[in-house]
């Protein structure tokens, strides 16, 4: 039987902990599934050129509004108000299968998407073109009450290819919707292809 | 230490080798199936230069690029800030008959850096884009798999106007994946 010397215990001892404490480095470290699943945010304000992976974006206006009137004519009616923002987007590197599938407004953690409702009225949905942007409004509908507080109301845009947006970009724009006044109505311009 | 090294060695040996091997195989596996239903091994071809690629040859014999500013661009209607690149394609089937068929294809514009032939943008056949650009009548827009005699097509591009003149057409059939055509302008 071989004698193992109280230097060798200690030796072992220390081993022990020290493999202990890199497992436990190793499971406080790794990335969650909702880490490296998820999307890639460049965050901007709004009149910024913002640039993803594939998607270039730039938001050129936000306004609030009781009604909206497209450009080919329709006209949503809603209990709520119309949150407008002027959009001028492009794919960067590859336009194969490109679209703005992702167009949403975050507020306080609820997800409103733009509406689809205006058809060609608005760009939600266009497909894009590597380094020829498409230009025009996206509309979303929110409910009355968000606006109606005098208080400080931020919100984010998020604009991104496809409508899945994990492990790609997501060009994120901060808005204040409390700092902007609620207009009667809003026409918006006709949807357009080209630089501006 | 230095005798529980020793003892260990084949072991410690085996570990290192295997755990690498291990995973570069089970990714490979993976990489290699993915990379297989893509466009990733280019068949070069110089310009102006006949290739023949899927029993089929393949040349351009015409590249025409137009600014929107220009009068053509404008009667094109052209989004601002782009070019029309119009690039005629000669296709001589070969053997094909009508039970198999000719080659069928989509194509793409690639603008590259140097002799690369990786592209570095890249733009779909325009045809249905919204232009006021035709191809002349009776010239085909795209392979066109029923015929069986040589002819020509026209692909279309609306392009970035600051794309550089290195273009090439990625011509891919979906059966030679990974490799597809890459025609230089």
């Amino acid at each position: 039987m071989t004698r193992v010397s109280a230097w060798q215990r200690v030796g072992n001892g220390v081993g022990l902990v020290g493999v202990l404490a890199i497992a436990w480095f190793i499971a406080e470290t790794t990335p969650t599934e909702e880490a490296w699943q998820g999307p890639i945010v460049v965050s901007g304000d709004i009149g910024e050129t913002l640039t993803g992976r594939n998607i270039e974006a730039v938001v050129s206006e936000v306004r609030i509004t009781e009604t909206v009137t497209a450009s080919n004519g329709w006209a949503g009616p809603t209990t709520g108000v119309w949150v407008v923002v002027d959009a001028s987007v492009s794919a960067v590197v590859d336009d194969l299968g490109a679209s703005l599938g992702t167009a949403d407004l975050v507020i306080d953690g609820v997800t409103y998407s733009a509406s689809e409702r205006p058809d060609d009225g608005t760009i939600a949905r266009q497909p894009l073109t590597t380094a020829i942007p498409v230009s025009g409004p996206l509309m979303f509908e929110i409910p009355r009450e968000i606006v109606e507080t005098e208080a400080s109301q931020p919100a984010t845009i998020q604009l991104a290819i496809n409508s899945d947006p994990r492990a790609d970009s997501v060009l994120a724009i901060e808005v204040d919707l409390g700092a902007l006044p609620l207009l009667p109505s809003v026409d918006t311009n006709e949807p357009s292809w080209g630089a501006l | 230490m230095k005798r529980w090294f020793k003892r260990n060695a084949v072991a410690l040996v085996a570990v290192a080798v295997l755990t690498p091997t291990t995973i570069a195989v089970t990714f490979s596996t993976e990489w290699s199936s993915y990379l297989s239903t893509r466009a990733t091994q280019p068949v070069e071809v110089a310009e102006g230069r006949t290739a023949e690629f899927d029993g089929t040859e393949w040349r351009v014999t015409r590249t025409e690029r137009v600014s929107s500013d220009s009068r053509a661009g404008v009667e094109a209607g052209l989004p601002a800030g782009s070019d029309l690149v119009m690039v005629t394609v000669e296709v001589n089937p070969g053997n094909a008959t009508t039970e198999d068929e000719s080659s069928f294809c989509t194509v793409r514009l690639g603008e590259y850096e140097g002799s690369g032939d990786t592209a570095t943008r890249s733009w779909g056949d325009a045809t249905f884009a919204a232009i006021d650009y035709r191809n002349p009548a009776g010239v085909e827009s795209g392979c066109s798999p029923d015929i069986i005699e040589p002819y020509v097509f026209i692909s279309t591009f609306v392009i970035a106007d600051d794309a550089s003149d290195n273009l090439g057409v990625q011509l891919e059939i979906p059966d030679r994946l990974p490799q597809y055509l890459l025609l230089r302008l």
